[in-house]
């Protein structure tokens, strides 16, 4: 099994914000917002272009099934 | 053969070999073998989890259209096409077509979607945790349907059926915990799927 296949980084991330949406750079949250549309304001506010943007579901929230 | 088969591309090497990034394929950019294997994105479960399994998601990493961040991608195979709040339309460059609206229903309740043709990039794996990936990637047209109200998606984009799953083989592996991401004409191949040129 290779290092890439794990998620444990982002997993982590993921426990430590619950219910946010989170800007990760180089495997370290950078911002964070209760939206994507305040998050990506954000990051152009503060000229940062190139970030991964992930949502944070909160362990109390209803599981999510059948978008399609 | 089916009829739905008449709506095929043709899927020539040389066919893939096109530098044409809308031509009904996929560009690939300093990406010679696509072989991307993605681990599933594990969330927090409700509760006391009695269920007592992970809850995994199966996600790619995508950019979309002059949009330079990376977004985690939920690979839907029950959505019929490319789904993304409007925000998004918006920050990748595109606008929605109102002569081409659809009703659909999630959750039980309507929504409008409006759909518009956008460029997307599969990245890989890598790419999530870097954030600024300057590496290879495959970019290929679909036509998105764009929620025109949805103030609080659960992803930024879902890859569905038309658009994505017709674009690539797709591998979910539950047993793997991952999805695998190979050239269009693999499953072909695989299983010998006879389509006539």
């Amino acid at each position: 099994m290779t290092d890439h296949h794990s998620n444990g980084w982002l997993a982590e991330i993921q426990r430590q914000n619950p219910g946010l949406w989170v800007a990760i750079h180089d495997g370290e949250v950078i911002a964070a917002s209760r939206t994507p549309y305040d998050l990506h304001s954000q990051l152009h506010e503060r000229a940062m272009p190139n970030a991964t943007i992930v949502r944070c579901p909160d362990a109390n929230e209803p599981e999510l099934v059948g978008l399609g | 053969m089916r009829q739905s088969f008449g709506a095929r591309t043709p899927t020539s090497p040389n066919w893939w070999g096109s530098a044409e990034p809308h031509a009904g394929g996929c560009q690939y950019t300093a990406v010679t073998d696509l072989r991307w294997t993605y681990p599933y994105q594990e969330e927090a479960r409700t509760g006391l989890n009695h269920l007592g399994v992970p809850l995994l998601r199966p996600t790619v990493a995508v950019r979309a259209g002059v949009d330079t961040h990376v977004y985690a991608a939920l690979v839907d195979s029950g959505a019929d096409n490319v789904l993304a709040p409007e925000w998004l339309a918006r920050a990748a460059g595109v606008i929605p077509d109102a002569a081409r609206e659809l009703q659909v229903r999630i959750g039980g309740s309507a929504r409008t979607i409006r759909f518009q043709e956008l460029e997307l990039e599969l990245l890989p794996p890598d790419a999530l945790r870097q954030g600024d990936w300057e590496g290879g990637g495959v970019r290929w047209e679909a036509t998105v349907g764009f929620f025109m109200n949805w103030a609080d998606p659960p992803w930024l984009v879902i890859l569905g059926q038309c658009g994505f799953f017709d674009k690539f083989t797709v591998t979910l592996s539950r047993f793997a915990q991952s999805v695998a991401i190979e050239r269009q004409e693999c499953f072909d191949t695989r299983f010998g799927i006879d389509y006539p040129s």
